[in-house]
């Protein structure tokens, strides 16, 4: 694949928090494909939510992201202004998070939620606009999408308002779904579920998908490669066949061993991941 | 050692909510049980009926020989020295006013019956932090001054100050990082090993309750769906829902989404 | 074993002068306590002395800020008033807030009935508003500082036990709340190390700010002829007097209009100082008198928790 042909392309993104030296991500380097479906895996502190923010140009204002080349789906997202870039990331890029509760308003509908965005860029129709959100929330396979236009966000069940939230983002027909933990806070059968949606999009609409989560086994799942990321940096790209051949860098390494999954030998420790004789995540505090 | 048969929990409402409906239940002796269900089946009402916390509509809880269901005064007194619960978020179930060094002295003043500040006192929170692996200078810090790990360490420190038998534990590693979780996982094998302590898991998690527990037990909207040994239920699950909920554990290259998609011509790294 | 080797109190305090809030805080209130003990009498005959030839003048060189109606001099009298006044806005606010803490307490420990009959009556009361209340009150104690002081604290008792009762039920069913009584924490634990603690900092600025208000509630009273009677003075009677002769001599009422101001400013200005300094959560962070409030879309939060916990990072080597 040529570098043109990359719906995301980042070279060299670090971020940086203003008053002081952190560089929570650092000179990462990776491009996302037209229909492909991509992991970063990561824990706490790795620096892979902030990428994904500074994609999305959701940045708060005390943290900045700079690059060598930040382009998506042809546009600069480095040179070109907030405005203009507004109806880009607004329209071919949908955001999913952890806690959908917290990016829908509680106190509107679920259905003006959904038509705001494609009302402002796209210039529908109050009428056109909501028979587009109960085709895509019924698309996500959401039951009687009609009623759910009329609901507040605390009336459905967690992982519908998941897959609401997905529902909102394909409202545009986006290119690229960026999810942030998009399963964290459900339960395996409603993360199935989830994964399946997601899948289910990239292969009928050619959607491309970066997943981000602490989950490596879910990820090899889902993704047709892996990134992983440590303490801001990305240390290994790999293909699912690379990483279950082996993976050559040892925090890969380790956090593949640390999580038991249905086949681990009961009757020995877990690996734990250490870096300077401490763990990993403790690091931070101790 | 704890037997639970019938256990009826009813939430008043309105409108009145039943959370456990005729739950049987035993946890044996220096064994770990785990308790395996998704979000609403009702696991942690269970656990919070043990200690005391909600009251049970019907049903009996006993504890070795004595009937502990909804107990009060010295019952409960006498319980909760045998009994004791970590909670899932330590970040809650700590009180973020009391430095953490405290907050162990204060459960392990109750336990010995002296004063917090009195040497026998601060020595057995001394002990209790190096029982769990919590470095004495960190006794001075404030709760959101540490790591989720760290704390959740110091949560189960404080549980163990009475000397408990059994330890009921909450989604213990539901907040954490999979490294720590690792870790906290080691700890607690540790500590049965070492403390002779038996224990009740719950967790969402099906992969972590079958690495920790030897008897196992399915919950699914305040019923128990299946119980056996452990490795029987993860090798031939009998009920559908146990069947479903194992198809749904994410495995390390499994390929329940990625094998029947068309393979994507894939980019060099760094390309 | 030294679990405690920094005393608590020394963080406290750290914590209380890391902001220039608390430095400007503890400096009003430093200039505002010598006020008050040179007292009544330690800025000269003239706060006191009658003198009707030079009544209600303005600005002179003997008198910078002029005279009131009997020719007292404006300025040594406003300085005088600051004992009088703080001392019973003070007795006024302790009133209250050891009423409403007692009730407030109270109910939030007691069963659910006893809980929705008192919140009911601490509402009625409520929405009879402070002064009315002060009023009846005073109707009953009889006219005077004492009775002022009296009124102004019971007035403000119900909003004091509303907050308290509020505050404490909110901390009652808090997770570490029922952890600790799983550990079998006692009653009177849970009351010093617990509910006290968990409060005490919005009880602080809620508290001090009431100091402020209660000064002017005095005057409220004194307006109404109700509150302190002369020859004792206070600013409150001072700005009713003043008002009256407004054009003739406007600092007769501006200048205790302004200690009553500079006064509510540096109590709550103390207030937020003390509630920084009982709560560890806010010793680490560095407090600005101006904070630029970041956007809080959810976006913002999630990625200010992931910043905040890189940054605290000790990041080892490449």
């Amino acid at each position: 694949m040529t570098a043109h042909e990359a719906l995301l392309e980042i070279d060299g993104l670090t971020v940086s928090v203003a008053g002081s030296d952190a560089q929570p991500v650092r000179d990462v380097s990776f491009s996302v494909g037209r229909a492909e479906i991509v992991g970063i895996v990561g824990e706490s502190g790795s620096g892979k939510t902030l990428t994904s923010l500074a994609i999305a140009r959701l940045l708060p204002r005390n943290v900045t992201a700079r690059a060598d080349v930040l382009r998506f789906a042809g546009h600069d997202l480095l040179a070109e202004s907030e405005r203009d870039l507004a109806g880009v990331l607004g329209t071919q890029m949908a955001m999913v998070f952890q806690d959908p509760m917290s990016s829908l308003n509680p106190a509107r509908r679920i259905g003006s939620q959904m038509v705001e965005a494609v009302r402002r860029h796209r210039g529908l129709s109050r009428r056109e606009a909501r028979e587009l959100a109960v085709r895509r929330l019924a698309e996500v396979r959401i039951s009687e999408p009609e009623l759910r236009l009329r609901q507040y966000p605390h009336e459905l069940s967690g992982g519908m308002r998941q897959r609401t939230m997905i529902a909102m983002g394909l409202m545009s027909e986006p290119a690229l779904i960026v999810a942030d933990e998009p399963t964290t806070a459900l339960d395996v059968t409603v993360q199935a579920q989830v994964m399946e949606l997601l899948c289910e999009l990239n292969e009928r609409q050619g959607t491309a998908v970066l997943i981000i989560s602490h989950n490596i086994s879910l990820l090899s799942e889902v993704c047709d490669r892996l990134m992983v990321m440590y303490r801001g940096r990305l240390v290994e790209q790999l293909t699912v066949d690379e990483l279950l051949a082996g993976p050559k860098h040892p925090y890969t390494q380790a956090l593949m061993r640390a999580v038991p999954d249905l086949s681990t030998d009961r009757t020995r420790e877990l690996a734990t991941i250490t870096d300077g004789g401490l763990p990993a995540a403790e690091v931070a505090d101790a | 050692m704890l037997d639970v048969r019938g256990l009826v929990v009813t939430y008043p409402g309105p409108p009145p909510f039943t959370a456990v409906d005729g739950v049987d239940l035993r946890v044996e002796a220096s064994a770990t049980t785990g308790l395996v269900g998704e979000s609403g089946s009702g696991k942690s009402s269970i656990v919070r009926c043990i200690i005391g916390l909600s009251r049970a509509s019907a049903g009996r809880i006993t504890l070795g020989d004595e009937d502990v269901t909804n107990a009060r005064g010295r019952t409960l007194a006498s319980l909760r020295r045998q009994v004791q619960l970590v909670f899932q978020d330590p970040y809650a179930s700590l009180n973020p006013r009391m430095e953490i060094g405290q907050a162990v002295q204060e459960a392990a003043s109750v336990a010995e019956g002296c004063r917090m500040s009195s040497p026998r006192c601060r020595a057995a929170a001394h002990e209790l932090l190096d029982l769990v692996g919590v470095p004495e200078a960190l006794a001075q810090r404030y709760p959101h001054q540490l790591s989720g790990g760290q704390l959740q360490r110091i949560a189960i420190a404080r549980a163990l100050a009475t000397r408990p038998r059994l330890l009921l534990l909450d989604e213990v590693t539901a907040s954490l990082d999979v490294s720590v979780q690792a870790l906290i996982l080691n700890l607690l094998r540790r500590l049965q090993r070492e403390l002779d302590l038996s224990m009740l898991y719950i967790s969402h998690d099906l992969s972590v309750v079958r690495y920790l527990s030897d008897h196992l037990y399915v919950m699914r909207k305040g019923r128990i769906v299946e119980q056996a040994p452990a490795q029987a239920v993860f090798d031939a699950p009998r009920h559908a829902y146990t069947q479903e909920l194992l198809g749904a554990v994410p495995t390390l290259g499994g390929n329940r989404w990625r094998g029947r998609r068309a393979t994507v011509a894939v980019p060099p790294p760094g390309g | 074993m030294t679990m405690r080797s920094d005393a608590p109190w020394r963080r406290m305090a750290g914590a209380f002068f890391a902001s220039p809030t608390g430095v400007l805080a503890a400096t009003a209130v430093l200039v505002l306590a010598v006020l008050a003990a040179l007292g009544p009498g330690g800025f000269g005959a003239g706060a006191t002395t009658t003198d009707l030839a030079h009544a209600s003048e303005g600005s002179t060189a003997a008198h910078i800020l002029g005279t009131d109606g009997l020719g007292r001099d404006i300025l040594q009298r406003t300085l005088a008033a600051t004992r009088t006044s703080l001392v019973l806005a003070l007795m006024a606010v302790a009133i209250a807030v050891v009423a409403g803490l007692l009730i407030g307490g109270l109910l939030a420990a007691s069963g659910p009935r006893v809980r929705r009959l008192g919140a009911t009556v601490i509402d009625t009361l409520m929405s009879f508003g402070d002064i009315l209340l002060a009023v009846v009150v005073v109707a009953i104690v009889g006219v005077g500082a004492r009775g002022a002081v009296i009124a102004v604290g019971v007035a403000f008792t119900p909003s004091f036990a509303r907050f308290t009762y509020s505050l404490v039920s909110g901390v009652m069913v808090r997770e570490y709340l029922q952890a600790a009584r799983v550990v079998g924490v006692r009653r009177r634990g849970v009351l010093s190390r617990y509910v006290t603690r968990n409060v005490a900092d919005s009880m602080m600025i809620v508290g001090f700010t009431a100091v402020g208000e209660a000064v002017i509630a005095m005057s409220s009273l004194s307006f109404l002829g109700l509150g302190i009677q002369p020859p004792d003075f206070d600013w409150g009677q001072m700005l009713t007097d003043g008002v009256k002769n407004f054009y003739l001599n406007p600092y007769a009422a501006l200048a205790p209009a302004v200690m009553i101001t500079l006064t509510g400013l540096a109590l709550s200005l103390l207030g937020d100082a003390a509630a920084r300094a009982v709560n560890p959560v806010l010793w680490d962070e560095r407090p600005r008198l101006l904070r630029l409030r970041r956007r809080s879309d959810a976006a913002g939060r999630t990625a200010g928790s992931e910043a905040a916990e890189v940054v605290g990072e000790r990041v080892v080597g490449p």
